[in-house]
């Protein structure tokens, strides 16, 4: 199965610069993204399921990257909400270090073409890179992370 | 033969009974007094207390016109002095166990034998690999290779259901038509037997079966086992065997997720994998299991070096959804007991490298060796010459020995899969499955008088 991360994300759920300077708040902006987009049946239930998952671990993968995930019936399909911190957001990261790029991936438990993990893994694998994660950071607009995306995507 | 083993660990003991039992003349060697004395009341070897790396006691040990010197302490460092100081001594073959993948890497591994290491074996590469021959082909519990893997070895579990049960196994060949294999082994009650075409399969039978490598998962399936390919692993540990596992599977484009609990091992193995999601946390939580998607895993790997932690992380992957189980196993007197707690597969890192290393030791037609796990029976790859036992007749007249069974043949690019009327020819590589006490019978027939 070839994953084109590109395709998973949208204008409308990312965030260019998050006011938040903490997990908690980072978390609760990234979910208010996405209740204010409409994509939610309900908001109920989602930052609670996050939070809980960081409780038994964090997600914050080292290099300046978290990926906090979940499943929720609210949503109906694979969702990707990415927000960049330039100051940096204290996530209890696994090398201690802040977070400057935060991939928030929910999906419903059901979901036909089952991407959840492969997405999450492509994540994972395109920002190992570091120029990737640079180009990331340093993107003028939504566009231009389409691009990179793209040639992350034609890279793999 | 005459053979010297260095370090009475595990391996070394497993190695020294084994070799003595077949005859040859072994001499152990260990450092602490405690094991030493350990050895020398179960084993029926000549155990002398010292460093096995020094060449004074490699001397007393009787080193010169040994034929072989097999170094299984737990230091690399000792290994590899030890097979140089054997090489200045003038032993033939030289083997050490060699964890550190600095050493083992191509590269440097040329170096090393250079100075007198002939056979490196790293333990953790061989569980990797080990594991991955087991996720290739789901439904089993046991896979080893032979002839180059172009032969399969292949371990089921018979479950209540199972449509072979009951059936006389030379009809259950037959159903495989046009993709032959041989049961070579029936594991029942903790006792091993060679079959024959009458027998007949009881459910919790362990049985064997072995074939042409890329007829196994459709050989699999027709018997009713899970073939279905491996997409998403989660491996639980961070340790080397993890690492190799982690970097091939993902090369196989499997999606690898691994769970570590501790940060810093967690941050590190993050580093040096780049298509693994490496998490931190413990993975015996059901909850972190449960929102790390367990149920949608098609394995879980428990690698880590706690014993107590592998068990239960498998038991509650498998209760909560996952497909299959496999867990590392340091010591191997648990193996036993993993199928009886739901476990679908253990590895034995300690039985692995003895099996590995063995591979090498035993007499000079025999190029291929693996062990059972639950038992003693061998399985052994051996070269037919044409002047020999073995090749004079078709093997219904040949007087093949009792406990013994041959799986396949490989002749030329051929796989065979024996029956009576074939008749084994020069140059043919024959896979043999025997219970110990057969073995000296069927490597009789192999060699010259």
């Amino acid at each position: 199965m070839i994953i084109r991360l590109s395709e998973f994300f949208e204008e409308d759920l990312f965030i260019s610069e998050l006011k938040a300077k903490d997990k908690v708040g980072a978390l609760k902006e990234m979910t208010e993204a996405l209740v204010n987009s409409k994509r939610l049946k309900h908001g109920e239930g989602l930052y609670e399921m996050l939070q809980q998952r960081e409780s038994l671990g964090s997600t914050g993968i080292g290099r300046g990257v978290a990926v906090p995930h979940g499943r929720t019936l609210a949503i109906s399909r694979l969702t990707v909400i990415f927000a960049r911190s330039e100051a940096g957001v204290e996530f209890d990261s696994m090398d201690g270090k802040p977070v400057h790029l935060l991939f928030m991936t929910v999906a419903p438990p059901q979901e036909r073409a089952n991407l959840y993990l492969p997405v999450l893994g492509k994540i994972v694998e395109t920002v190992k890179s570091a120029k990737t994660r640079r180009q990331l950071l340093k993107a003028s607009d939504f566009d231009e992370i389409t691009e990179i995306l793209e040639e992350a995507d034609e890279g793999a | 033969m005459r053979v010297i083993v260095i370090g009475a660990g595990e391996v070394g003991t497993h190695i020294t009974s084994h070799l003595s039992e077949a005859g040859h003349d072994v001499v152990l060697i260990e450092k602490s007094p405690e094991k030493a004395e350990i050895a020398e009341e179960s084993l029926n070897a000549l155990v002398i207390r010292g460093n096995g790396a020094s060449a004074k006691v490699l001397d007393q040990a009787g080193c010169q016109g040994a034929d072989m010197l097999i170094a299984v302490t737990d230091l690399d460092e000792v290994n590899i002095v030890a097979c140089v100081t054997g090489k200045t001594m003038g032993i033939g073959k030289r083997v050490a166990r060699v964890k550190d993948t600095d050493h083992y890497n191509e590269g440097t591994g040329r170096s090393l034998r250079q100075v007198g290491v002939d056979i490196m074996i790293n333990p953790d590469l061989a569980a990797a690999l080990e594991i991955e021959r087991l996720i290739s082909l789901p439904g089993a519990s046991d896979v080893s290779d032979f002839g180059n893997a172009r032969v399969r070895l292949v371990g089921l579990y018979v479950s209540e259901n199972s449509s072979i049960l009951g059936i006389p196994l030379k009809e259950v060949e037959n159903r495989l038509g046009t993709e032959p294999a041989t049961v070579v082994a029936i594991v029942r009650d903790g006792r091993t037997i060679i079959p024959d075409g009458e027998s007949k399969l009881k459910p919790e039978d362990h049985v064997f079966i072995m074939g042409e490598s890329n007829t196994m998962p459709s050989i699999m399936k027709q018997l009713g086992y899970d073939i279905s390919p491996i997409k998403n692993v989660m491996i639980v540990g961070a340790g080397p065997i993890s690492r190799h596992l982690a970097k091939h599977l993902s090369d196989d484009k499997v999606q690898v997720k691994i769970i570590e609990i501790e940060k810093l091992k967690a941050e590190r193995t993050a580093e040096t994998l780049d298509r693994v999601m490496v998490l931190h946390g413990d993975a015996t939580d059901s909850e972190l299991l449960e929102s790390e998607s367990i149920d949608e895993m098609d394995a879980l790997i428990a690698a880590s070096n706690d014993e107590d932690t592998n068990v239960m992380a498998c038991l509650l992957a498998r209760h909560l959804g996952a497909r299959k189980t496999i867990s590392l196993m340091r010591r191997q007197n648990y193996v036993p007991l993993v199928h009886a707690l739901g476990i679908d597969a253990a590895i034995s890192v300690r039985l692995n490298t003895a099996s590995a290393i063995m591979r090498y030791v035993r007499r000079g037609e025999i190029v291929s060796f693996a062990q059972l796990k639950e038992n003693e029976a061998e399985a052994l790859e051996l070269v037919a010459k044409g002047d020999t036992l073995i090749c004079k007749r078709p093997l219904i007249d040949v007087g093949f020995p009792r406990h013994a069974i041959i799986g396949a043949i490989i002749r030329g690019n051929n796989v065979l899969i024996p029956r009576g009327d074939t008749h084994v020819q020069d140059g043919d590589r024959v896979v043999v499955f025997a219970l110990p006490k057969s073995v000296e019978a069927v490597e009789k027939m192999f060699s010259r008088a």
